[in-house]
């Protein structure tokens, strides 16, 4: 691996910020006495597409005119049809409606073709035709701003060693190699190393080959993210050995399938995330490798990256992006936009090209 | 549903042996066998409370089991002819792993539908880049859910009704099948 420098790292988001674009519509007037009917048939027979749900389908008139205007349905683009009835994108259930209740001469219009992710880009973009906004759930939100000046500096200091580290490891076999530190952010303490070695399994060795210090290592799964939870696992485990009291009996069969659990089909709200504080309170130690953060001279793959998930890590900070392997936004795939998963971590990238 | 033969049933029973132990370990039950010309090979359940460590799912403890047995050989242990059963489908990073390793195919229980890696969040075949098959992984491997999938998940439920002593407390106990459902796997460690 050359020699790399470090610049500002940046958050990487879930999915890429929406940019303002706008789609076109068909709306008409509406008297405000006859609009609530017209809405709800609209709504019904014309259903907008889920990408224009943050829509307002209803606003007053700008222009003056006492009555309300109404999107009808989404228009082909402006250039390929310049009337409604030339229109070969509006459905029949749009031209039906408009003939029924013998509706004014329809207006091709815009609206916001994305819904917003913040605050200001809703109070932005709401100025052009009014949409709604949906504020993310807290543990999916965004970071409100770029890393502070020290923050900054720390995540260079640490990324700087997990590149060293990678470069002196000699790849342990891989042909690109990757190292990782964990860091404890509250103490800044080094909770463990990890550097790949898998050995370069899929290449067949010759037969008296010297076997170097790390095959001793070898494993075809031996990533650098994985070792190093394990190297935290075990330092964990080393440093407050399990206590020899026989475990509880198993937990007992339920009982029948009837609802006395309660609770069933009940909409479940998720409790936040615990803090470090709060983990070492309840268990007496850390839990896995809660609140830690994660440094990686290259971007994690998918496996790496639910292992980090799985991890319960606070961070993931990383100097190089892996467009073909990556799997937290350096190329195609981000784990962080799935919603499901029951923990998501922050990711940072150098975006450092080698 | 597809069709199961005898033999897989056979895998699948011991599949779920290897759950049961890991529910006497008051771990989160799933357990799995690696399968090579018909002939279980390892075997693996769930040891994440035990090591601390959330990434000893049943997957990895059979992988490195089969690994032992070849001296860390991993061309001599053969994945790329191995068969996977599991009591639950592989989760996003199981998935990758296998990928990684060219595992033959895997037969699974229940679904895992907030971290599958089969299928139920990322698919094994088709969409590319999102799949298991993906971003980092050697190829993609069929895969076949449903065989047992209701002992599966019974399973899981008997912990989640107790609620996992070794989680934080956030994680509030479960009470409900559909919660156990959604919970196991990750929720685990």
């Amino acid at each position: 691996m050359a020699d790399v420098a470090l610049g500002e790292p940046t958050h990487v988001p879930a999915t890429p910020p929406p940019v303002f674009e706008l789609a076109d519509v068909w709306t008409t007037r509406v008297d405000k006495r006859a609009c609530s009917l017209l809405l709800k048939e609209a709504c019904a027979e014309i259903p907008l597409p889920d990408a224009l749900a943050h829509v307002k389908r209803v606003r007053k008139a700008d222009d003056g005119d006492d009555r309300l205007r109404l999107v009808v349905c989404i228009a082909s683009s402006s250039s390929s049809s310049s009337s409604f009835d030339d229109d070969r994108d509006v459905p029949d259930a749009a031209r039906a409606l408009v003939t029924r209740h013998a509706l004014p001469p329809l207006e091709r219009d815009t609206v916001p073709a994305h819904a917003p992710r913040t605050r200001e880009q809703w109070e932005a973009w709401n100025a052009r035709w009014p949409i709604s906004w949906k504020k993310p759930m807290s543990h999916l939100a965004e970071p409100a701003e770029s890393p502070s000046a020290a923050d900054a500096e720390t995540m260079r200091r640490w990324t700087r060693e997990a590149i060293d580290d990678a470069r002196r490891g000699g790849g342990g076999g891989c042909v690109i190699a990757n190292a990782v530190v964990i860091v404890d952010p509250a103490s800044g303490r080094v909770v463990a190393r990890g550097r790949d070695a898998t050995g370069g399994w899929r290449i067949r060795r010759r037969d008296g080959e010297d076997e170097d210090e790390e095959d001793a290592r070898r494993h075809p799964l031996r990533h650098a993210v994985l070792d190093a939870i394990d190297a935290a696992a075990s330092a964990d485990l080393a440093r407050d050995p399990p206590s020899s009291s026989p475990l509880p009996p198993p937990p007992p069969p339920p009982p029948g399938d009837d609802d006395d659990f309660g609770g069933v089909g009940e909409k479940r709200r998720r409790a936040p995330t615990a803090s470090l504080a709060e983990m070492t309170a309840e268990i007496g130690r850390g839990y896995l490798c809660t609140g830690y953060d994660v440094y990686c001279a290259r971007e994690p793959c998918v496996m790496c990256a639910m292992a980090l998930t799985h991890s319960r890590v606070r961070r993931v900070i990383y100097a190089i992006p892996s467009a073909r392997h990556g799997a937290l936004g350096g190329g195609a795939y981000s784990l962080q936009k799935e919603r499901t998963l029951n923990h998501h971590y922050d990711v940072y990238t150098f975006g450092v090209d080698a | 549903m597809a069709a199961f033969t005898a033999d897989d049933e056979r895998h699948m029973r011991a599949a779920l042996a290897e759950a049961t132990a890991a529910l006497d370990r008051w771990e989160v039950p799933v357990g799995c066998v690696l399968v090579l010309d018909n002939e279980i090979v390892a075997r693996g359940s769930n040891r994440t409370n035990e090591r601390r460590n959330g990434t000893r799912h049943a997957e990895f403890e059979a992988i490195d089991a089969l690994l032992a047995a070849h001296a860390n050989d991993a061309n001599a242990a053969r994945f790329e002819d191995c068969v996977l059963y599991v009591t639950c489908e592989p989760c996003i990073m199981c998935a990758g792993a296998l990928s990684l390793l060219g595992c033959r195919a895997v037969v699974y229980g229940c679904g895992n539908d907030k971290f599958g890696g089969n299928g139920s969040i990322l698919s094994d075949g088709g969409d590319a880049a999102a799949s298991n098959g993906a971003r980092g992984a050697r190829r993609t491997y069929p895969s076949v859910g449903g065989l047992f999938a209701e002992d599966a998940v019974e399973l899981l439920r008997r912990f989640y009704v107790r609620g996992n002593p070794k989680a934080p407390k956030p994680h509030r106990t479960l009470t409900s099948e559909s919660l156990a459902i959604r919970e196991r796997r990750g929720a685990d460690g």
